[in-house]
């Protein structure tokens, strides 16, 4: 799941052709820089679709500013940037837009903005989070995947694996509490 | 203390972006009765949100290289590169054909549910539940609201903001709409106003109308506006408004309020987003006023250049307001007339080319900066309280 980015140079190579129209390098640029850009908005955004939007649009407005970029500099940094601005401006607008009485969203969205000093820390936590990943047993991992990688609806989840949905969504939040316990250091 | 399986399912289903109807209300009940079970719902939501960016993104290269260039293409009545797409079609993407076919039974079944006839669905902000409204309804919103299209579309009004809806957009009477477009395959939305109208296929932007113009400020995406036969294309961080009669002409926004909290200094914030004047009291008694002072980080308000428009939106019992528009520091006094329908927002425009010195004081000049602004009805003794929906400082190329 982690990738090997390439240097800066290489990165800076690749923004350039970029600039001149090469698809091709702007697609291997998006695939070096996606999965650290996609950790740093997912430890700061209060889903998985703000996640995907924002890294989204993110790419796309370093695309079309790619021109204002100097080489040399901090490729990966810059377009961090450019989607730190993007989040805020969602989490900011996702939080002026939500009910008064619509708890569990307000308190993601209030843990969102309220943490950004803790921001460093959930980003670090990510990164460890592969390597607790790893440490789970490959069934457990596959049923994450399917359920939050790819969306796959609980009840469909558990009509294919012929469960009951809240025996289910029960093996699911022991895995999430195994995760979150390995990420404390207890396990 | 662990949540019960009952409790576990809850949880499980609110992970979901769009949980069946009823269970987002079980879920906030229980959280409300059990600061316990909202750490942990906000630790397990967080390390799934977290576990989501760990996601392959294999084919984000070429999304984003479709929506950028789609952006650029220049097309006749408009419009439109969609950063956003919606996160169902997105994620259908990535997932295999038999559970898209599973999900999108589900998906079939939830439209069925929430969505039982034509028409949008309005939510007031800060009030429970929402209600739906039928294609060609027309409404004047009395706080902030937001209107949401079956396709997951948004618009969302300032207090006031009178609007007739449509299957397939808006048309904007008067006031201000926050739109969040999503990309659609089949018909464009559209937002009609006595002066201009825009088509959009995906984007985010701000439209504004009163009587005598129309305002697009764009915020992700493209928009093409067209007015008195010309049309104008503007990308994110542009802004353009057409004046009755007259094509659409770039401008800049300067100051805003909402935007900068740290401005308003007088005044009661009240449960629709709006402020109402606060008072002061003088020899004449007691006076209804709002101030605006410097922003956070000792920033001015604004620098006046001439072309500069100032705009707001008003409500009064009375049928006139003659506001003093005024920054003593800078010694200018101007007098604004609204003519108002009495208990309605009404939006008025003022043209800060004629900013006006105190008495025998200098004229402005180009660049001096607005530091405190008051807002204050000429001296009336039984002069009533108003509120104030939004204001804005625009910077026009039309001079």
């Amino acid at each position: 799941m982690m990738s090997d980015m390439p240097n800066h140079n290489a990165l800076d190579d690749l923004a350039l052709r970029s600039v001149r129209g090469d698809a091709t390098a702007f697609n291997a640029l998006v695939e070096a820089l996606a999965p650290d850009v996609s950790r740093f908005v997912a430890a700061r955004a209060s889903s998985a679709a703000m996640v995907d939007e924002v890294v989204q649009a993110a790419f796309v407005t370093a695309f079309l500013r790619l021109a204002d970029y100097e080489p040399g500099g901090n490729l990966g940094g810059w377009i961090k940037g450019i989607a730190r601005n993007h989040l805020y401006e969602e989490l900011r607008r996702q939080r002026r837009v939500l009910a008064d009485d619509d708890l569990a969203e307000r308190l993601i969205a209030d843990d969102c903005l309220a943490s950004g000093e803790e921001a460093e820390r959930r980003q670090a936590e990510a990164a460890r989070l592969h390597a607790c990943l790893e440490r789970l047993p490959e069934s457990s991992r596959q049923l994450l995947e399917c359920r939050y990688w790819h969306d796959e609806q609980l009840v469909d989840l558990a009509r294919r694996l012929r469960q009951p949905a809240n025996r289910l969504a029960a093996r699911l939040y022991r895995i999430r509490q195994v995760l979150l316990g390995c990420l404390e250091g207890r396990a | 203390m662990n949540p019960d399986a009952d409790q576990m399912l809850l949880f499980e289903e609110a992970m979901q972006a769009e949980p069946l109807p009823g269970r987002r209300e079980e879920l906030n009940h229980l959280l409300a009765a059990n600061p316990t079970l909202q750490a942990a719902w906000i630790a397990h939501r967080r390390l799934v949100v977290s576990f989501s960016g760990l996601a392959p993104r294999t084919d984000l290269g070429a999304r984003v290289l479709a929506v950028a260039q789609s952006g650029r293409q220049s097309r006749c009545q408009v419009i439109a590169a969609g950063v956003q797409r919606r996160l169902e079609v997105r994620r259908w993407r990535r997932i295999g054909l038999r559970a898209m076919a599973a999900a999108a039974a589900i998906i079939i079944v939830y439209v069925a549910i929430a969505w039982p006839r034509s028409g949008v669905e309005l939510q007031r902000v800060g009030v429970a539940g929402a209600q739906r409204i039928a294609y060609g309804t027309s409404l004047a919103s009395d706080g902030q609201v937001v209107l949401r299209w079956r396709d997951g579309s948004l618009a969302e009004l300032a207090p006031g903001t009178q609007v007739t809806v449509a299957s397939d957009g808006l048309n904007l009477v008067s006031g201000v709409a926050d739109c969040t477009i999503l990309p659609r395959s089949r018909e464009a939305f559209r937002i009609t106003t006595a002066q201009a109208h825009v088509t959009v296929l995906g984007t985010r932007f701000r439209c504004t109308a009163d009587r005598t113009s129309s305002g697009v400020e764009v915020t992700r995406g493209r928009v093409r506006m067209v007015a008195a036969g010309t049309d104008l294309e503007l990308g994110a961080g542009d802004a353009a408004r057409a004046i009755t009669g007259s094509p659409p002409q770039r401008e800049t926004v300067v100051w805003r309020w909402p935007g900068d909290e740290a401005a308003l200094t007088a005044g009661t914030r009240q449960a629709d987003g709006s402020v109402r004047s606060g008072v002061f009291q003088d020899r004449t008694g007691a006076i209804p006023h709002l101030n605006f002072a410097g922003l956070a980080g000792g920033r001015e308000l604004f620098a006046w250049h001439p072309g500069q428009v100032l705009r707001v939106a008003l409500r009064c019992a009375d049928r006139q307001m003659h506001l003093q528009f005024l920054d003593q520091a800078l010694g200018i006094n101007q007098h604004l007339m609204a003519t108002v329908v009495p208990g309605e927002w009404t939006v008025v425009t003022y043209d800060l080319d004629a900013l006006r010195p105190y008495g025998s004081g200098p004229a402005p000049v180009a660049g001096a900066t607005f530091g405190s602004v008051n807002f204050t009805p000429e001296p009336d003794p039984e002069g009533h309280p108003f509120d104030l929906g939004w204001i804005e400082v625009v910077q026009t190329e039309s001079r």
